[in-house]
């Protein structure tokens, strides 16, 4: 028992002491996850920036810009009035999405039920945010030839969100990122320094001593489970006080799935410690393996984004499973599998992996 | 009275491949003694230590130390000797006391902790991180893990290999310590002048077997009642002449050095100045000395031990 704190204080000053390891296993996802929250999240949310030039001098003109500022419409519209030629100048710089001209005939044309066309003017080249403009004029279009002819619409669309409460990207990125760092954990601070002590013969020189194997290996994996539990914690404080994340979990299921993620991950690390000769050898692998793992597991993006023949790939990334479960168990992100799949999957690696490692894992060269 | 010997091997083999790096090693170890095991790198000498040491698996004789057998006691033969390896890995990111401290823990009954570090003089670098000592400091360190449990028995594998000479004089003085104190020591070396100054025997290994076993002095002693003449032959002394003058023994070529082993260095000394001016020759940086145990090695061997 006396050794086995003692090598798992020791193991705790070596990683602690190596900056690599707690910059791979703490900082750097931490500021992932902050970065691509503020990239694709933040309150503002995205807004089309229409232009609209404003020709007509009678009621229609100013019935559409009065929809067009309202309260409602300003939620997805940043409406700015002017000239043509700024306007137009304004597009090709990027600056708007879309230009609207309601021309001078405006509201005499439709005072005399004639029809009268509309200039809408886009950038061909910027084929998302132009199409979302051409979308959003089409739709108002239609509105407003509904509207001045008198018609009621008989159908309309209750648009309802089916999240209990909203979520922003970072919401996902967090329980993600989290995921992510525990998969570091296995790779750069398990693999990696397990074979540099093997190369450095620290290992050799400890199996040497009359200390157990066991108690060996034992103080290694409890210090690692540590820093697992450490990042969950990390991530849960800078979530909850610095990202603003909205936490709505199961706090006994995400414990546990926290340690069983970490669990996997460092196994996982024991095997391909166990499967590379060299440090090089073992740099390479991780790579090999993190970058799969990475984009292929929902991280970033979800599964649904991806080319179809890739998404069954997702399905046998260990990393999927542990993301899934921390979005549901820590946020309450929509599911991609049931929960107990996520546990039952996460606790089938970890078997295979502790096989394995325990297969392949050597205690010198 | 002869006591229970504290290590006995017999019959060791081992094989790598088509190298038979161990090839019927057998020998005692009394309580108390400094063992030497002297041969050249390759010679199987590492081999040998670690097998006994529960680190390699011999294929055949068998090891008792301590009176338990290796392999069926390994674990408890651990926790009663001391070893220090070749090369020692040691966390590189931890000071002096915490691996003294850390070791500490794997012993049943430890030795104080400030106790090893003076013994090993690191007072000055007990604060300093394992990977920042320099090669001197980091042996001494590992001789002072060896130590930490109190052992009966130390195993060291080419303590100073490496080492300046100063350092090297330093962890001498531990060894000479140590057995002061009554522990058994086995050491292997490849400097002569290590085993003759620290050793009580030695063991003379090459390609796998031990070729010889005595105290140094008489190992000397069975091979040379004579001194050593030694000089650049690479003039172009020729051999045959040489061995044919009064006085001399024996004759061995060292590279372009000429070694030339007599029983009356007066009368050989004069024949060969003689010889080399009715040659021509040069005697350049001669030297005479008493034979030595790198003597004894070439004899038996045929080589330098350090080539």
């Amino acid at each position: 028992m006396k050794s086995l704190v003692a090598l798992y204080t020791a193991n705790a000053r070596e990683f602690t002491r190596d900056r690599m390891a707690s910059l791979f296993t703490i900082l750097i996802p931490v500021l992932f996850a902050a970065f691509f929250g503020a990239i694709f999240g933040g309150d503002s949310g995205y807004k089309l920036n229409l232009g609209i030039v404003l020709e007509d001098s009678g009621l229609v003109g100013q019935q559409i810009l009065a929809s067009l500022t309202s309260p409602e419409a300003g939620k997805m519209l940043s409406i700015k009035v002017g000239g043509r030629d700024e306007q137009l100048a304004a597009l090709g710089k990027g600056d708007l999405q879309a230009v609207l001209v309601l021309p001078s005939s405006l509201s005499q044309s439709v005072d005399q039920k004639k029809q009268t066309g509309v200039d809408v003017y886009y950038d061909e080249a910027r084929q998302s945010s132009s199409g979302i403009g051409l979308g959003v004029v089409r739709d108002l279009l239609a509105q407003t030839n509904l509207a001045v002819q008198g018609i009621q619409p008989l159908l309309v669309a209750r648009e309802e969100a089916i999240q209990t409460h909203p979520l922003r990207p970072v919401d996902f990125f967090v329980p993600s990122v989290l995921a992510m760092s525990m998969l570091w954990l296995g790779l750069f601070g398990t693999s990696l320094p397990l074979v540099q002590q093997r190369e450095q013969q620290v290992l050799r020189r400890l199996s040497a001593s009359p200390v157990s194997r066991v108690t060996l290996l034992g103080g290694q994996v409890c210090w690692r489970l540590t820093v697992g539990m450490i990042q969950a914690s990390v991530f849960l404080v800078i979530g909850v006080f610095v990202l603003g994340v909205q936490i709505e979990g199961n706090w006994p299921l995400f414990a546990a799935g926290s340690v069983l993620g970490a669990l996997v991950f460092i196994s996982m690390g024991y095997l391909l410690a166990g499967l590379s000769d060299t440090m090089e050898g073992a740099a390479a692998l991780a790579q090999l393996v993190n970058f799969p793992l990475m984009f292929l597991s929902g991280i970033f993006f979800e599964p649904s984004m991806l080319p179809s023949f890739l998404r069954p790939v997702t399905n046998v990334m260990p990393l999927t499973y542990l993301a899934d479960l921390f979005r549901q168990t820590m946020v309450g992100y929509s599911a991609l599998h049931p929960l107990w799949l996520d546990f039952a999957v996460l606790a089938g690696c970890l078997v295979i992996f502790v096989g394995l490692g325990l297969r392949f894992f050597r205690w010198e060269r | 009275m002869p006591e229970e010997a504290v290590l006995e091997v017999r019959d060791l083999l081992k094989t790598y491949g088509e190298t038979r790096a161990l090839d019927g090693v057998s020998f005692l170890v009394q309580p108390g003694e400094v063992f030497g095991m002297l041969g050249p790198n390759g010679a199987g000498k590492t081999t040998c230590i670690e097998c006994i040491e529960g680190l390699r698996e011999a294929d055949g004789g068998a090891i008792t130390v301590l009176g338990m057998k290796q392999g069926a006691d390994r674990q408890r033969i651990k926790s009663r000797v001391g070893l220090q390896l070749q090369t020692t890995g040691l966390f590189p990111k931890l000071t002096v006391l915490e691996l003294l401290r850390l070791f500490a823990t794997f012993y049943p009954r430890p030795l104080p902790v400030s106790h090893l570090i003076e013994m090993v003089d690191l007072k000055e670098k007990k604060g300093t991180r394992s990977k920042d000592l320099s090669g001197g400091q980091r042996q001494r360190l590992s001789l002072a893990l060896a130590l930490v449990g109190d052992p009966e028995l130390v195993f060291l594998d080419e303590p100073t290999t490496g080492l300046d000479p100063q350092a090297r004089r330093a962890l001498w003085d531990v060894v000479g310590n140590l057995k002061g104190k009554g522990k058994t020591v086995m050491l292997t070396t490849h400097y002569m002048e290590e085993a003759e100054q620290l050793c009580d025997r030695v063991a003379i290994m090459d390609h796998g077997k031990l070729i010889e076993m005595d105290r140094p002095s008489a190992l000397i002693a069975r091979h040379f009642e004579e001194a050593a003449i030694e000089f650049n032959a690479s003039a172009g002394w020729p051999t045959e002449l040489v061995s044919g003058l009064p006085g001399v023994k024996n004759v061995a070529s060292q590279g372009s050095r000429l070694v030339v082993y007599s029983r009356d260095v007066p009368r050989t000394m004069a024949a060969l100045f003689e010889l080399g001016s009715n040659r021509g020759l040069d005697l350049e940086e001669i030297t005479v000395r008493s034979a030595s145990l790198e003597d004894v090695f070439l004899k038996l061997t045929g080589r330098r031990i350090r080539e």
